[in-house]
């Protein structure tokens, strides 16, 4: 069926990076394969059936601002959203949504489906062939090859998938899927290095078996925000989520299966993520707790599965029901699926350049949970930026590279590239530097000029942004130069209550006082209230806010990032050989030989490169390449 | 401070004293063809092996005149403190010759070098870090026993130490803080303001006994100012002699600045203190000498320590107010400055009246000296010495800052910790806590050179239990 077709770029695996991949180089004119082992599966959420939450609702609406699909999906398919972090400032709010999982799936093959210049398939692609280090064919498993200009591999989980549970050992790719095979050995001939990881996923429970009044409900934003800032408004029912805890009983229960532990008794050799351990690990590292926190998430709108988040466990089938069945509610609960542990193959991500493309193979690019990242947002954002580069790779362009002050998808990569794996990659709203920058809300202003340049934003979306950063800049520019009155503004100080003014002030300045909203600017001045429309939104309020209390902070880390920049920025020249660089540590040398990182940015944050080295480098391209060119972006 | 490290570089390396020895060092590519030019022994220089010596003569290039015999060590890089060529020129110790022959040196092609510039290399060539550097350019500019410990202590890092671990204990702060904004549905409540406050506190406490640490720091390195002043005819030059000659130490003059103000230097159980003559303060009934006030106030205010003398025959009961009140106005606006009081001339009494008046001044209030025969002067060395120990008002776990850039940084690391007990004070966001935070451990790895090793996901996970 493939066989006579040449194509410009073939996509291997249809998850949430293969997803974004194939959808943004087929909207760009790209003629595409994406091609997967089961077609009736795309984005399918393997493990929660959440989208979003710290860092990561930030790389949704940034995925989105570039023309992604993964916010408009959930917002089409999403059954309870919520703002996480209302409490504290907005910059680290972070919106975050429960999906239907099948109905995520079928929205996705449907646009993938009904997308132009895409061509989407069953098969599994078990190697890549070369020629002059490039890429030009991709061998199926049946033996078919296809011919193609370039090659983004996101295979998630499935190389070498090993499952584990108790005793047990089984082949698994997700649920009930064979694993893929071959592709490993495939780069690994091209001396691509690979290592390997693990994770895991909790029960999943019958709802119809579950005393759901033993449960604290937990109700999702009653005023759902969208994901994307095309959509106008959430049209799904909405569903509750529930809350519970494991207690002393269960804790004993599991440890009657610690013995039979893959985790334990040391069988699974991959690393697992910390920061989302299993119960027997929870039970075992913090043995003073006498419960743990367990959520209950409906999978979906017309179904009876549950997921158990915050109970991903790998113990012996008879411990995990007798477990689940010590916590009251869950006396009689039927597990429809057991937990397990999965092992697989990643290949470390600093054989990549920053545009995702592999250093050892030309036009073969590498995206999602394969490079060591964990999360279905990680992994669509590297596709969506790996489709970019393929794009740009086959018309001899630039790589589009987005810079850590600008985007939280370029903290995630530039992490990738320049440090190393050591458990599956999760973003943290803390690894980025210039966090109070990159908000969830303002990641339209930050990119969607870049998504308007690729074509895949509209003119009428880019202006209806536009319109909004006018209409504050212009409140903004009016709250500095309106001067108000004691006796106008004193009233209403005293309601709130605030010092009353002496003298004439203006209204920035109040607006500065931690006590004092906008609704307040509001009453104090009714002419500003009347005719625009933004006036009445809650995000726009909370910006202009934070503008306006916040400015000070706003400004130095704009100057720090300014700062930065210089260094950030500086190429390091492509020929350069440290190893004879004597001014450097062995340490640097060995290192900056191998990873050969594009900018003096990057290498500084090379683990084991020191402030020095990098001063004596700098010294060094001073002397000796003069000129040194700057990146454009 | 960018300096360029491809040129070659000397300068003389010993003390412009008169002194048996000086030596030039140059250190760079050119060091061996440069010292051929100037130097002339057995074989070339160029063609010695490295870390050996040879007898020659200095020779001016262009005239070829012949300026001192000299011995010429090679020692080829890498082994070298610079990390380069460094050729050593032993001389006679004149002032007058060794800046001549480094005049011939720069002639023949190498840069004079800036202050710490070889250290600066040594950095550069990975042959120190940069704590260490800095602690040799102490090393080096240190003329006293405790400037030379203190410089020692810092070479084996214990300053480094210290740093490293006021780092981490702001590193977990900022983890509880970072907890809280990225688990926000695990209720972990890691850490209440009141307890940020009150932990980032004790942190700026430490931080700020460090930076006052420079105060001794420098002291120690610089030496001890001390103020003689009186009335006269009190025998204050008399006590100056006595202390400098009893102590042997560096006399010499400043000419130019202050006409009447003598300095030397002495060295009391291993530190320097440095004496200033206030010699010619003169009150004529009420009429008061308006440029010897002037004088005499300024330099007390740059004092440590001011020795107050009266002469113990001018001490009847009339005499006595009138010279407290003048030494009232002398003190006046001169802040909490340490002063000992003497009284001189003992050796004109008889001993009975020495007995009485010791008996008198044993509430500690004066000392009983005779600045003529040495009388009271163990007694003397061992209060001024005291006074380096109550400048040292803390302990500071034997590391004490020495330099202004330490300083600095430390200063604007405090700085930082400040703002955050500001902001949370007025219930400013964590995440803009945060950022202060980060900001203070960015200071501190400024200071040490190093960059972060720890990550605070390693203390949230082994802290916190989260995973949803």
């Amino acid at each position: 069926m493939l066989k006579n077709d040449r194509y410009d770029i073939v996509v291997v695996g249809a998850g949430h990076a293969g997803c974004e991949a194939a959808l943004v180089c087929a909207r760009c004119g790209m003629k595409v394969l994406l091609v997967t082992m089961d077609k009736t599966t795309a984005a399918k959420m393997y493990c929660n059936p959440a989208i979003g939450g710290l860092a990561k609702g930030h790389l949704v609406r940034e995925i989105d601002a570039l023309g992604g699909q993964m916010a408009k999906t959930t917002d089409a398919t999403g059954i309870q959203f919520r703002m996480l972090n209302r409490s504290k400032g907005p910059a680290v709010w972070s919106p975050r949504a429960q999906a239907d999982k099948k109905l995520y799936s079928q929205y996705m093959i449907k646009i993938l489906e009904s997308q132009p210049n895409l061509t989407y398939a069953g098969g599994e692609v078990t190697g890549v062939v070369t020629k002059n280090n490039g890429i030009t064919e991709v061998v199926l498993k049946s033996g078919e090859t296809i011919k193609t200009r370039a090659v983004i591999i996101m295979s998630g989980t499935f190389l070498g998938c090993k499952g584990f549970r108790g005793k047990q050992t089984f082949d698994v790719g997700g649920l009930g899927e064979p694993p893929a095979v071959g592709l490993t050995q495939s780069l690994v001939s091209y001396g691509i290095r690979y290592g390997r990881l693990k994770t895991g996923t909790p029960p999943r429970l019958d709802g119809r078996t579950i005393d759901w009044t033993k449960f604290e409900r937990q109700y999702g934003d009653p005023e759902p925000q969208p994901f994307s800032f095309s959509t106008e408004r959430i049209t799904m029912p909405q569903i509750s989520c529930y809350l519970g805890w494991t207690n002393e009983k269960t804790h004993e229960i599991l440890h009657e299966g610690f013995s039979e532990s893959p985790l334990f008794t040391g069988r699974i050799k991959g690393v697992g993520p910390r920061y989302c351990p299993s119960i027997e690990v929870k039970i075992e590292q913090f043995a003073d707790k006498t419960r743990h926190q367990i959520f209950l998430e409906p999978e979906g709108l017309d179904t009876h599965w549950i997921y158990i988040n915050g109970f991903s466990t790998s113990l012996p089938v008879d411990i995990q029901v007798r477990g689940l069945r010590s916590i009251p509610g869950l006396e009689n609960v039927e597990v429809l699926e057991y937990g397990y542990a999965v092992e697989y193959d990643y290949f470390p991500p600093d054989q990549l350049k920053p545009s995702l493309e592999t250093k050892a193979i030309n036009r073969l690019f590498l995206a999602g949970q394969i490079n060591g990242t964990s999360g279905y947002e990680e992994a669509a954002a590297q596709g969506i930026i790996a489709g970019l580069n393929a794009i740009r790779r086959l018309k001899d362009e630039e790589p589009f590279i987005l810079q850590r002050s600008e985007a939280y998808i370029g903290v995630l990569i530039d992490d990738l590239i320049t440090k190393p794996i050591e458990e599956p990659y999760r973003l943290f709203t803390s690894r980025a530097e210039y966090r109070l920058l990159l908000r969830q809300d303002n990641a339209n202003e930050r990119l969607m000029h870049y998504g308007r340049d690729f074509g895949l934003i509209t003119e009428e979306l880019y202006d209806k942004m536009r319109r909004k950063k006018t209409s504050r800049d212009k409140l903004l520019e009016y709250l500095k130069g309106k001067r108000v009155q004691p006796f106008l503004a004193n009233p209403i100080l005293e309601t709130v209550p605030s010092t009353p003014l002496r003298n004439v002030e203006t209204l920035y300045k109040l607006l500065k006082r931690p006590e004092i909203s906008l609704l307040h600017i509001f009453e104090i001045d009714p002419e500003l209230d009347s005719g625009n429309n933004f006036y009445h939104s809650e995000a726009f309020i909370a910006q202009v806010e934070m503008e306006v209390k916040y400015a000070g902070y706003i400004d130095r880390l704009n100057r720090q990032s300014e700062h930065v920049a210089r260094m950030e920025n500086t190429l390091l020249p492509e020929t350069i050989s440290y190893k004879n660089l004597k001014f450097l540590s062995m340490e640097a040398r060995d290192k900056l030989q191998k990873l050969r990182p594009r900018t003096l940015g990057q290498a500084s944050r090379i683990a084991g490169i020191s402030v020095s080295d990098i001063t004596n480098l700098m010294i060094h391209l001073r002397k000796h390449f003069t000129g040194i060119s700057k990146c454009s972006t | 401070m960018i300096l360029p490290t491809d040129d070659t570089i000397a300068a003389i390396s010993t003390p412009l004293f008169p002194s048996g020895i000086g030596v030039i060092r140059i250190s760079g590519s050119e060091a061996l063809s440069i010292a051929d030019k100037v130097f002339k022994g057995k074989k070339p220089v160029s063609a010695c092996s490295s870390h050996t010596a040879q007898h020659g003569f200095i020779h001016n290039p262009e005239s070829n005149e012949r300026l001192d015999s000299a011995l010429c060590l090679v020692m080829k890089k890498p082994r070298t403190y610079t990390g380069e060529d460094v050729v050593e020129l032993f001389m006679h110790g004149s002032p007058f010759l060794l800046q001549e022959a480094i005049d011939c040196i720069i002639t023949a092609g190498a840069r004079q070098a800036e202050a710490g510039e070889f250290t600066y290399r040594a950095y550069i060539n990975g042959k120190m870090n940069l704590t260490q550097a800095e602690s040799v350019h102490q090393l080096v500019r240190a003329r006293s026993e405790s400037g030379l410990r203190n410089a020692f202590l810092q070479l084996q890092g214990s300053l480094q130490k210290r740093i490293i671990g006021l780092r981490s204990e702001v590193l977990e702060i900022l983890s509880d803080f970072e907890a809280e904004i990225e688990f926000p549905e695990e209720d972990l409540s890691s850490i209440s303001k009141e307890e940020g406050i009150s932990r980032i506190r004790s942190l700026i406490r430490q931080l700020t006994d460090l930076t006052n640490s420079y105060t001794i720091g420098k002291k120690i390195e610089e030496g001890v100012k001390i103020v003689i002043c009186g009335p006269p005819n009190s025998g204050k030059s008399t006590l100056l002699n006595r202390l400098l000659n009893e102590e042997r130490a560096i006399v010499h003059e400043i000419p130019g600045t202050t006409r009447d103000i003598i300095e030397g230097s002495i060295i009391i159980k291993g530190a320097v203190f440095r004496l200033f003559d206030t010699a010619g303060i003169r009150e004529t009934g009420e009429t008061v000498e308006e440029e010897g006030i002037r004088r005499t106030y300024s330099i007390i205010k740059k004092a440590d320590l001011v020795l107050w003398v009266d002469g113990i025959t001018d001490m009847n009961g009339q005499n006595e107010k009138m010279f407290i009140n003048q030494k009232e106005r002398y003190m006046r606006g001169s802040g909490d400055k340490q002063i000992i009081r003497l009284l001189n001339k003992s050796d004109l009494l008889n001993t009975v009246e020495r007995a009485q008046i010791q008996k008198k001044c044993e509430n500690g209030f004066h000392i009983v000296i005779s600045a003529k025969r040495g009388w009271g002067f163990s007694r003397l060395r061992q209060e001024i010495s005291n006074t380096i120990e109550s400048l040292n008002v803390k302990n500071y776990e034997g590391t004490i800052i020495t330099s202004m850039r330490q300083k600095q940084l430390l200063s604007s690391g405090r700085d930082a910790l400040k703002r955050a007990v500001e902001g949370l004070k007025n219930n400013i966001p964590y995440e803009y806590i945060c950022m202060e935070i980060n900001d203070c451990i960015n200071f501190l790895d400024q200071f040490t050179g190093t960059k972060s090793q720890k990550d605070i996901y390693e203390i949230i996970f082994k802290k916190y239990c989260v995973g949803k």
